[in-house]
């Protein structure tokens, strides 16, 4: 059964991803310029320019040329944006890493002691960090901690740091900035489960067993709260990607995201479909993760 | 007009008399705050019968009573007032200040001015006033967000109402499709078409209500599966009401109040997205927005200029939590209960 829905999922994700490098190869086809004249030259002839088209293998049909395509893709072109790839990922999993963290003590909080100032504050904070565009949260926070205070740099880790340390040091505002704005979202689906877990036979029977409080929470509400939030994670990675290619742009770091509007603004639409489609590999392969971790996680679903 | 046994009406065809058959159905609209059944009254043929008014009678008393608990929010007036204000700072107030000839001009021995009484909100690189540049600034992403959030909202409809009326394959279809658009990140498309076509005020538009209908989509989508069956809808049908009207007159008036809650949220999305894009880079074109100014005059901060970036910041914030909160009032007035439970 599992072995079912796990090929199921995994034909799932592959036709997603297929259908992604087609639409980045269509759009590809569709751009106002001709690739064999650009590299025939400006001199050259019409006749040495049908020649290049020729050896690029233009004339052929479409579909061989997108089979072609993604040949080429997985021989060269993933390896070239696989360094660009590595700093996104560090942000993306650091940012959801500190946010699951956050959003379980948010969540938490506002189970635990309800209608408390901190609850208060806490939840129309994270109600605002919301609503607020990415890169206006992360100016402020290099306002106040890069500018104001000169605690930490103002930009994110360059490709080659020089040490641990400084990365890590680099890497912080964008981390913190890419998990504030996701937890008011996360941590209401912290909040949901909580409170149903909380309502559940489990939770009675631990506390009838004379378990404290604080057992009852460490062990039974916030690891059955980590099941909901894995699958909201999940669902949310494409807007966190919304967000990254902000924050990769305003902290001056050479991801995907950056590396995509480098390239679509200097011309280069070749490397900016290859990153389109590695972005698109991401999410997909984000989401497709986050359903083998609930599954993982939970021994109790139906798979169908 | 006939009145029914129990006190709602029922309006009858004009060609037909009273006294011909009648059955009563029993209607509940089954929308989530549990109503009670209401009697409504068919007259036979049922071709020629009409139950239009005893349901939009229900729907309207529920209308009213959502708008008494939104009027009763202090959040819906916070951001009622919040986004009034910043369509009239935006629409008004270039035209009250005459600012759009001259203030804006660009007179460098006039850079970098803090804030000062001549100039509210300082001066940037160019010497051009800040608070005249807001203002207009204001008016690409309120303009473009209210259209896009539009054209979005009403292919969202579309292709929600009509993947829960298409069936199996129709349905699965769509929804595939659905899926697809919700795991790409939608900045990158639009980034990707903004830079093919030429970035443009209409091509970004409609790049981005191209992908942004996918929730507005699953949304009614899952009203239309929830609703499609009940008596009310069958009771329409028998009484003649076929293909769009049948949407138009009794489906979508009965999912309204999802419709517009998925509004604002989509508002809220656009203009974020529109944000993003433009603050990049791509994105809206000249003359400036707020996004642009934001970006274009984030070096300045580094010089100790703070005046030039906080206001455009602060404006995003305005509108969008604006928005926010008349969605959040809404919620909480569509479901009363629920709101009340949360806060216990």
């Amino acid at each position: 059964m599992i072995t079912l829905y796990i090929a199921r999922r995994v034909g799932e994700a592959l036709l997603t991803l297929v259908a992604v490098g087609f639409a980045a190869f269509l759009l590809l086809h569709l751009m106002p310029y001709n690739v064999a004249a650009i590299l025939a030259g400006p001199t050259a002839s019409p006749a040495e320019v049908a020649q290049v088209a020729a050896a690029i293998g233009q004339n052929l049909p479409l579909p061989v040329q997108f089979v072609r395509w993604l040949g080429q893709l997985v021989s060269g072109g993933l390896y070239q944006t696989a360094a660009r790839a590595m700093p996104t990922l560090e942000l993306l999993a650091l940012g959801s890493g500190l946010a699951m963290i956050l959003a379980l003590g948010l969540g938490w909080v506002q189970v635990r002691y309800p209608d408390s100032l901190l609850d208060r504050v806490a939840a129309s904070l994270a109600f605002v960090l919301y609503t607020l565009p990415s890169f206006w949260i992360g100016f402020i926070l290099i306002y106040f901690f890069a500018i104001d205070l000169l605690w930490l740099p103002a930009q994110g880790p360059s490709l080659n740091p020089s040490s641990q340390h400084q990365w890590f040091l680099y890497m912080i505002l964008p981390v913190v900035t890419l998990a504030l704005t996701t937890i008011a979202t996360w941590s209401t689906s912290v909040r949901a489960a909580v409170e149903e877990s909380l309502r559940s036979d489990y939770v009675r029977t631990a506390r009838a067993k004379g378990a404290s409080e604080r057992l009852v929470f460490r062990r039974h509400v916030l690891r059955n709260a980590l099941l909901p939030l894995i699958t909201t994670a999940g669902m949310s990675l494409p807007s966190l990607f919304n967000n990254v290619i902000a924050i990769e742009w305003l902290f001056s770091m050479q991801g995907l995201g950056s590396g995509l509007i480098d390239s679509l603004t200097s011309f280069d639409y070749g490397t900016a479909v290859d990153l389109v489609f590695v972005i698109g590999a991401v999410t997909v392969l984000g989401s497709f993760a986050a359903d083998l971790l609930y599954l993982l996680a939970d021994p109790r679903i139906q798979y169908r | 007009m006939p009145v029914g046994p129990f006190g709602c009406r029922a309006m009858v065809g004009p060609e037909l008399p009273l006294s011909c058959n009648i059955e009563v159905f029993r209607v509940c609209l089954g929308d989530r705050t549990p109503c009670p059944a209401m009697e409504v009254l068919v007259t036979l043929p049922l071709s020629k019968a009409r139950v239009g008014l005893a349901e939009e009678r229900q729907i309207r008393g529920r209308t009213g009573r959502t708008v008494r608990h939104l009027i009763r929010h202090p959040l819906f007036w916070l951001g009622g007032g919040m986004l009034c204000f910043l369509l009239a700072f935006s629409f008004l107030g270039p035209l009250l200040f005459s600012y759009r000839a001259g203030e804006t001009a660009i007179d460098v021995a006039q850079q970098f001015l803090p804030p000062s009484p001549s100039h509210l909100l300082g001066t940037n690189v160019l010497g051009q006033d800040e608070l005249a540049q807001m203002m207009i600034g204001g008016q690409a992403p309120i303009i473009t967000g209210f259209v896009a959030t539009f054209v979005a909202a009403l292919l969202g409809i579309a292709i929600g109402l009509v993947s829960g009326f298409a069936g199996d394959v129709g349905d699965s279809f769509l929804m595939r499709l659905t899926d697809i658009f919700l795991s790409i990140p939608q900045v990158v498309p639009i980034l990707l078409l903004d830079a093919l076509f030429q970035a443009s005020t209409e091509v970004l538009v409609i790049v981005v209500a191209l992908t942004s209908w996918p929730a507005m989509a699953r949304i009614v989508r899952a009203r239309t599966l929830a609703l499609r069956h009940l008596p009310f809808m069958e009771a329409a049908h028998a009484s003649g009401a076929k293909g769009l009207r049948l949407l138009l007159r009794h489906l979508v008036p009965n999912m309204l109040d999802d419709i517009i809650l998925a509004t604002t949220s989509l508002f809220a999305n656009v203009v974020l997205i529109m944000a993003i894009t433009t603050f990049v880079g791509l994105g809206l074109p000249p003359p400036w927005n707020w996004a642009t100014m934001f970006a274009a005059n984030l070096a300045g901060v580094f010089g100790g200029q703070w005046w030039t970036v906080f206001p455009p910041g602060i404006a995003f914030a305005i509108l969008l939590l604006s928005v926010s909160y008349l969605g959040e009032a809404l919620r909480q007035a569509l479901n009363p209960q629920q709101a009340r439970e949360v806060r216990q």
